[in-house]
């Protein structure tokens, strides 16, 4: 499954929808760190959340807000009581030395245990704010360098088509629908590097065990395998590949429907075809 | 009208990090700022205001006492709050009978916390509400129904699907698609 599937398969996720092994594949999917998933996780989320902006406020009482900061306060006392059992006199044991010595040694080291607590918890108190930016921010930014990446290889993508574009050589071949009327494609093709690009629109999306294969059919040969790809909602995808050297005249180009991963040979029925 | 403290300049980020360093504050800021739209959410599923207030208060208690679940690189404050607010008025929901809707006395003077948000301060909110209500009111009737029937009454899809009559599958594709447009919608506002 590609992201872009994932990208609408998230609201699934986050209702609960998806079957064991789905919800499963995507959680470990999503714990890898992908970035256009985590973004289209959040943007999921953040839609969710909106739905409820579109209710008109309702002011609560002042009582409420009483009942609030009451329950807040008494669980601060709470969590910040402490009580020191004391021992009596006539608990005290027969002195003697070691027994004078342990008497003394015990409290101060008792209080300088409460005072090294005491003093840490005002440390932290004070340092914890920083320690929760400086998490948040620690995290905000792997998943900005994340975004940065893909960013970085989508355009490196998009200047590959674009250098295509300018080689003089460049051919052009159309694909036109057989199993799928209303599909087509195009091909650009450099035979200079033997670079195929794909471009294709129309195409049925495929579920999520299915991929869609291109493949280069010489004269007399069996094809070659060029690469897998999927398409969005609307039915456009491409792939762009590098074919083997001495393949032969081309005799047609392909895409057929495969499972995930592709094959070496094609099972599938033919799509789209080159004329 | 006695003016009441200074409204509060810090954002909802700073607020969170405030709350979880025991700051009340900083909790009773983020409560005037949010408790509007989050009691909305819990009138809407509950139908009943004093259960509805009373899991309102439930929900800062547990933002106050489970403070460091907040998780900023995962979204804002207010969808945390959103989310936290309706899943446990569902639960509250689901552990109770549902009582008949209380009818509110128009009569009866509003009782507001000192520190309302303005209309000045409300504007941004204005503004994403009539976002979101121009983008469900572009979905399919259906859609917006379902969607309607599962967020703000927090019916589940078999519910729902009772509600209407419609199969469980075709419930489902309409909360997805639903949703999907919905994204795509406020995404281009």
């Amino acid at each position: 499954m590609t992201c872009e599937q994932r990208k609408d398969l998230v609201f699934d996720y986050l209702s609960g929808e998806l079957d064991a092994a789905e919800q499963d594949a995507l959680r470990r999917h999503l714990a890898s760190g992908c970035p256009a998933c985590a973004g289209a996780l959040a943007e999921a989320q953040a839609t969710l959340a909106s739905l409820p902006l579109a209710l008109d406020p309702v002011v609560p009482s002042a009582a409420a807000k009483q009942r609030l900061m009451d329950r807040i306060v008494t669980a601060q006392a709470k969590a910040s009581s402490m009580k020191l059992a004391t021992v009596g006199d006539d608990d005290r044991l027969p002195d003697s030395p070691a027994l004078r010595f342990f008497r003394v040694l015990v409290p101060v080291g008792i209080a300088a245990g409460i005072a090294i607590m005491v003093t840490h918890a005002a440390v932290m108190r004070r340092v914890q704010p920083e320690l929760l930016r400086a998490q948040a921010s620690e995290q905000m930014l792997v998943a900005k360098d994340q975004q940065i990446k893909s960013l970085l290889e989508t355009v490196s993508n998009q200047r590959r088509v674009v250098e295509m574009l300018h080689t003089p050589e460049l051919k052009l071949v159309q694909l036109q629908g057989a199993e799928q009327p209303n599909a087509s494609a195009r091909l650009l093709w450099d035979p200079k590097t033997s670079k195929w690009l794909l471009l294709a629109t129309g195409l049925n999306p495929l579920p999520p065990e299915k991929t869609y294969e291109l493949w280069y059919i010489p004269e007399g040969a069996k094809p070659v395998r060029a690469g897998e790809f999927n398409v969005n909602e609307r039915g456009e995808g491409s792939v762009m590949t590098t074919l083997p050297p001495n393949l032969g005249r081309l005799a047609l180009a392909a895409v057929t429907d495969e499972p995930a991963g592709g094959l070496a040979d094609p099972t599938g029925k033919i799509q789209i075809k080159s004329q | 009208m006695s003016a009441g403290p200074a409204q509060s300049n810090r954002d909802d980020f700073a607020l969170m990090q405030a709350i979880a360093a025991g700051d009340r504050a900083a909790i009773s800021d983020l409560y005037d700022r949010h408790s509007p739209l989050l009691l909305a959410i819990c009138r809407r599923v509950l139908k009943d205001a004093s259960e509805a207030e009373d899991v309102l208060t439930d929900v800062f208690f547990e933002v106050w006492s489970r403070a460091d679940r907040f998780n900023a690189a995962r979204g804002s404050p207010l969808t945390y709050l959103v989310t936290l607010t309706r899943s446990r008025a569902i639960d509250r929901q689901r552990s109770r009978r549902a009582r008949p809707v209380v009818t509110d006395n128009p009569d009866a003077p509003i009782d507001r916390p000192a520190n309302s948000p303005t209309p000045f301060q409300s504007t941004e909110l204005n503004e994403q509400r009539e976002v979101i209500r121009s983008a469900l009111a572009a979905l399919e009737p259906a859609q917006r129904e379902a969607i309607e029937c599962s967020f703000y009454e927090g019916l589940s899809h078999s519910e729902i699907a009772e509600k209407l009559n419609k199969p469980l599958g075709t419930v489902k594709t309409y909360i997805r698609q639903g949703l999907i447009r919905l994204r795509d919608r406020i995404r281009i506002s």
